[in-house]
């Protein structure tokens, strides 16, 4: 379960913005959607506790989030939070393999050399395991990040504009590989984006709206 | 999957840059740690060569040289000197023990040195198989030389005048071996041995056939010839004091009463080494440079890498790794190179070692013991790790200032 309540956040340049109260169950699929500029990434920020808010509370499981210490709050999203962020980052000097696997050894989980397998099955990357991430398209990339998010069997798993650089059979692909995945293993599914193509999809909507 | 596992690969997607400044630290391993091994194992053998021989009488000339061609058979002799005049000497009550050495001649290149059994009782040098000589043209055979030749007891040596393998032979006059030397890690190694009376025979021979001048003089003045054997030579007199009174005394009088010289071998080889020192330790400094310009360039490198992996690092630190953990990432990086660049360091100057060793062998006979790792190789191993450590955590710092909200939503 997640809840936010008051939220807000403050750049360093003095903008503040403000996000509206949600309150989303687990398991429960969540779309967010906003034009570029609203807050759309720091609210995803927010919620994988890579940024702290100025005000308001943030619960996950019903822990109150912000009273974490920094160390435990990085155990805390390495184990329950997987994010596939807007643009797929990797460790350069590592295979698909080694990048998906990095996740589980960071958060200091037990590899489970099926469920990477079955995974990569799944979403189409069993024959990329082994090469550099470097020499995978921009599609590719997008699924090894979800590989990636999906590994530790998050509670969460957020998503920034996952479907962005897609085409509409592929964004297809991916939204249902996204709800497919969370189901299957019970988590919560936020995904923040400005892709209108999505809207029919998901039933649970929230708006952000400029201040 | 761990920590060593992801710098590794890190350093060897960039294997050129990383291969650089690898190959900088190990070349400057590789000179520092030969000229220490060098330079020590030489002191070594010198000092051990020298050692129990206080004082050298020869003829006169340069005292280093008279040092290094009656000790360490490695330059020409100064000349000859009169055994009868060299033996007077010895009656000081200082003296304790003298040694005459006889040189030039050779075979195949080594030396044959006659002298008597004190000589290889000063050596301590024990045979391996066979006799000591017990008359004239019989010989003994070092060690290296029985190896190197492949000699055993029993051959004939046709032996040479002078000190080099091309010299003119005498021909009729072969020495036989009638034992071979054990090994004994001194000069006595890389010699043959033989009486004194050897060495006189092969030249009386030789001077009659070869001298016309002297033979026709010989038989106007038979006289002459009695006198000969009065006026046998020798190349020095290895001299050992009874008490360091004898050295305040005799080499002084040697020096201004006779027309032979007296030189110290301890003396000589301090100024050889003094003179060598300079030099060694301007490319002491010169390897340390080039280690330094190493980290230097490891410095560089891991900092433009942290520049480009800014995404990576942030990336890391989102999916639960500590900053300790990524500083600890970028530090082993450092060390690994420090520590191939070590070992690959080691093995240039081993390499370097194995080649001066052979160039050395055939021009000296003096060999470097290759698989020798002193305390000096410790202090270097300690100075890589060190230096790398320094030039890796520098920029590693950088880890502590990344903001991972940023730089992941930096587009």
């Amino acid at each position: 379960m997640i809840q936010i309540k008051n939220l807000s956040y403050q750049f360093a340049k003095g903008k503040t913005i403000a996000f509206p109260d949600f309150v989303l169950e687990k398991g429960g699929h969540m779309l967010i959607l906003g034009k570029s500029g609203v807050g759309k990434t720091t609210l995803l920020h927010l919620l994988a506790l890579i940024l702290k808010p100025n005000t308001g509370s943030l619960f996950i499981n019903s822990d109150e989030i912000n009273k974490l210490s920094e160390r435990t709050l990085a155990k805390f999203r390495a184990k329950n939070i997987g994010t596939v962020y807007q643009k797929p980052h990797f460790v350069a000097a590592l295979s698909v393999y080694e990048n998906i696997q990095l996740a589980s050894y960071l958060s200091d989980n037990q590899l489970n050399i099926k469920y990477l397998n079955d995974l990569a099955d799944s979403l189409g990357l069993t024959n990329l395991l082994n090469k550099k991430v470097s020499r995978l398209s921009l599609g590719e990339q997008q699924r090894v990040s979800i590989a990636r998010a999906l590994i530790n069997n998050p509670a969460i798993i957020l998503a920034d504009e996952p479907t962005s650089n897609l085409d509409d059979e592929n964004c297809r692909n991916v939204v249902e590989l996204l709800q497919k995945q969370s189901n299957k293993i019970g988590a919560c599914l936020i995904i923040v984006t400005h892709d209108q193509r999505l809207k029919s999809v998901f039933e649970n909507q929230i708006t952000l709206l400029s201040s | 999957m761990n920590i060593l596992k992801i710098s590794y690969k890190n350093l060897s997607t960039k294997g050129l840059t990383n291969g650089l400044s690898t190959l900088l630290m190990a070349l400057g391993v590789g000179i520092i740690s030969l000229i220490l091994t060098v330079s020590k194992q030489l002191d070594e053998q010198f000092t051990n060569n020298i050692k129990g021989i206080d004082m050298v009488v020869g003829a006169k000339g340069s005292p280093l040289q008279l040092i290094l061609s009656s000790i360490y058979q490695i330059d020409a002799p100064t000349g000859n000197i009169n055994y009868a005049e060299a033996k007077s000497i010895t009656k000081n009550p200082f003296i304790k023990q003298a040694i005459p050495v006889s040189v030039g001649d050779s075979y195949a290149g080594y030396r044959i040195v006659g002298s008597d059994s004190t000589y290889i009782l000063h050596y301590k040098a024990l045979l391996e198989s066979g006799l000591l000589f017990k008359k004239p043209l019989e010989c003994v055979v070092g060690n290296s030389v029985a190896k190197k030749l492949k000699l055993k007891i029993g051959d004939q040596l046709q032996t040479s005048h002078g000190l080099d393998s091309e010299g003119e032979k005498h021909e009729k006059s072969t020495y036989l071996i009638t034992g071979i030397l054990s090994y004994n890690n001194s000069v006595i190694d890389q010699l043959i041995i033989t009486p004194l009376e050897s060495v006189w025979n092969v030249h009386e021979h030789d001077g009659n056939q070869s001298n016309v001048l002297d033979l026709l003089e010989e038989e106007d003045h038979p006289e002459k010839k009695a006198e000969a054997t009065n006026q046998k030579e020798i190349t020095a007199l290895l001299v050992k004091f009874r008490n360091p009174m004898g050295l305040m005394t005799i080499p002084r009088n040697i020096n201004t009463n006779t027309n032979m010289q007296a030189a110290l071998p301890a003396i000589e080889i301090n100024r050889l080494f003094a003179l060598l020192g300079v030099g060694v330790d301007t490319l002491k400094w010169m390897a340390f440079l080039i280690i330094l310009v190493s980290g230097i360039s490891v410095f560089v490198s891991l900092f433009n890498s942290l520049k480009e992996r800014k995404y990576e690092m942030a990336l890391m630190l989102s999916l639960g790794a500590s900053r300790i953990q990524l500083f600890i990432l970028l530090l082993l990086e450092g060390l690994f190179i420090g520590i191939i660049g070590y070992f690959l360091g080691i093995l240039i100057s081993r390499l370097g070692l194995f080649w001066m060793s052979k160039a050395s062998e055939q021009n000296f006979h003096h060999q470097f013991d290759l698989l020798n790792l002193s305390l000096d190789d410790l202090f270097i191993f300690l100075a890589c790790v060190f230096i790398s450590f320094i030039a890796a955590a520098l920029p590693s710092i950088g880890i502590y200032k990344i903001n991972i909200s940023e730089t992941l939503s930096d587009q």
